[in-house]
């Protein structure tokens, strides 16, 4: 470690620790994410947040502190914590379905994105969760990536080591797998009418959520 | 149109932002005008918030930000503050746990408050421990097992004495004394390692500045805080509210390996 005199070091260290601390919970819950395991969670922040100081010369002031914390955090990940990343397993489970251009009628599109009540909308989301976990790893982590950390394309790829048009296919595949799933699931808590007439208005009534009927289905999955 | 299929493979790059602008523009005036394309645009643009809002944020635990302050402190190698100059500053040695078979329980506690402060008073108590090994004063008790030393303290000292345990056939508990360190009461614990004599004193200081972890570890590594008293590496442990504090006749490798392998039953 460089010094850079006692007391020019002490500053640099408390300057940076009061420009780190508000971004910790955000940290945190990225980490988490990534992990998907509290201790490594910790441990991760505090390897990142130590790299960061390490390069806190090469940040520019003025650009999103942030955004370059988070950098930090996912290369630290993808650089640590990931294992056997190349998995050939990318065909298999929900990867294995094809992903048609026509595989929700416009009913369906309209019924998913709007739904009627709070209850509905939690259970969506909970769908959504399952979804996503049910993602081999490296999709999942593009998902995330993505839409979660809100990275483009062109830094997904230099973050994962791979090409662009590689993110680009499994974000389409696993996006694809993911509504699969939701209209499966959709369609199974009875969201979704299992014959919907393409155009036909009348589709549109909403259905009532059957929480005994959710209920019941869940107890089944277990 | 013809035209749809190709639109809709293009949405979910148009909601990304990432087309390039002459694509972006030819999917935006489609939709205007398709209905059925637009539905697609919709459901693809709620479908990315849908998924941002199921995946919510944490809190992070409590403590992480406490961590993290220690390793920058270290990282920064910031001198705490009072200390005299020839005293050398405190440090945290990242000690390597030997196997797994080294089973090391961790130790809680060792909650960092005044830092910077703590290491100063800490450093006359250490020199109480440095004394207290070289003076290699005989053990009170004729028999030392863990029992019997834990039984001879009682009433003579204001803390549950436990000693430190290691999983090392080579590493024996030889006697006790009951001592100071400083003004405070403290037990001297002797210890047999391989031939060499390690001497811990248990003493009451809350916090000294020893980064412990709750996890239980098999192969990470261990932060042990120890302090260069002349000329003797002495590592400290800390253990509900106690701190352990090891002077022995090994090198300063071993003898850190011995602190972060030790462990404390409850």
């Amino acid at each position: 470690m460089a010094w850079f005199g006692r007391g020019g070091a002490k500053r640099r260290q408390s300057d940076f620790e009061k420009e780190v601390l508000p971004h910790l919970d955000a940290l945190y819950s990225a980490a988490l994410r990534l992990t998907r395991s509290p201790e490594d969670a910790e441990d991760l922040v505090q390897d990142a947040v130590l790299k960061a100081f390490r390069f806190y010369d090469r940040f520019e002031a003025g650009t999103n502190f942030r955004a370059w914390l988070q950098r930090i955090l996912i290369n630290t990940f993808i650089n640590r914590y990931r294992r056997a990343a190349r998995e050939r397993k990318a065909f298999e489970g929900p990867m294995a379905q094809p992903v048609g251009d026509g595989v929700m009628s416009r009913a369906a599109l309209r019924r998913l994105r709007e739904p009627v009540s709070e209850a509905e909308r939690r259970l969506l989301a909970a769908e959504i969760e399952a979804a996503l976990e049910r993602l081999p790893e490296e999709y999942r982590l593009i998902v995330l990536l993505a839409d979660v950390e809100e990275l483009t394309y062109r830094e997904i790829a230099e973050v994962l080591g791979c090409p662009i048009g590689t993110v680009m296919s499994r974000l389409h595949r696993a996006r694809g797998a993911m509504k699969t799933q939701l209209v499966a699931q959709a369609r199974s808590l009875g969201i979704l009418s299992d014959e919907v007439e393409p155009d036909d208005e009348s589709e549109q009534a909403a259905e009532p959520v059957s929480l005994d009927r959710y209920r019941r289905q869940r107890e089944a999955a277990r | 149109m013809s035209n749809c299929a190709h639109v809709q493979r293009q949405l979910s790059a148009y909601v990304d932002g990432e087309l390039d602008p002459a694509t972006h523009v030819q999917v935006e005036e489609h939709t205007c005008t398709c209905d059925e394309c637009l539905e697609h645009l919709l459901f693809e643009r709620s479908f990315r918030d849908q998924v941002r809002s199921a995946i919510s944020d944490v809190s992070a635990p409590a403590e992480l930000s406490q961590r993290v302050r220690v390793s920058l402190v270290e990282a920064a190698g910031a001198e705490p503050s009072g200390i005299r100059a020839k005293l050398p500053p405190p440090r945290v040695l990242i000690v390597l746990a030997a196997a797994a078979s080294v089973g090391l329980a961790f130790w809680p506690g060792g909650l960092l408050d005044q830092g910077r402060t703590t290491a100063a008073t800490l450093a006359p108590m250490l020199r109480d421990v440095v004394r207290l090994h070289s003076n290699a004063l005989p053990s009170d008790i004729p028999e030392a097992e863990g029992d019997r030393v834990q039984r001879y303290f009682r009433g003579k000292v204001e803390f549950p004495v436990r000693p430190a345990r290691f999983e090392r056939p080579d590493v024996r508990l030889v006697g006790a004394r009951l001592s100071n360190v400083r003004e405070r009461q403290a037990a001297a614990l002797f210890y047999d390692v391989h031939g060499r004599r390690v001497t811990v004193v248990v003493f009451e200081f809350p916090s000294t500045p020893a980064a412990a972890f709750d996890e239980p570890f098999e192969q990470r590594d261990s932060h042990v805080f120890y302090q260069d008293i002349q000329g003797y590496t002495v590592p400290v442990r800390n253990h509900a509210g106690l701190s352990y504090a090891f002077a022995g006749d090994l090198d300063r490798r071993a003898l850190l390996q011995l602190a972060a392998s030790a462990r404390v039953s409850d």
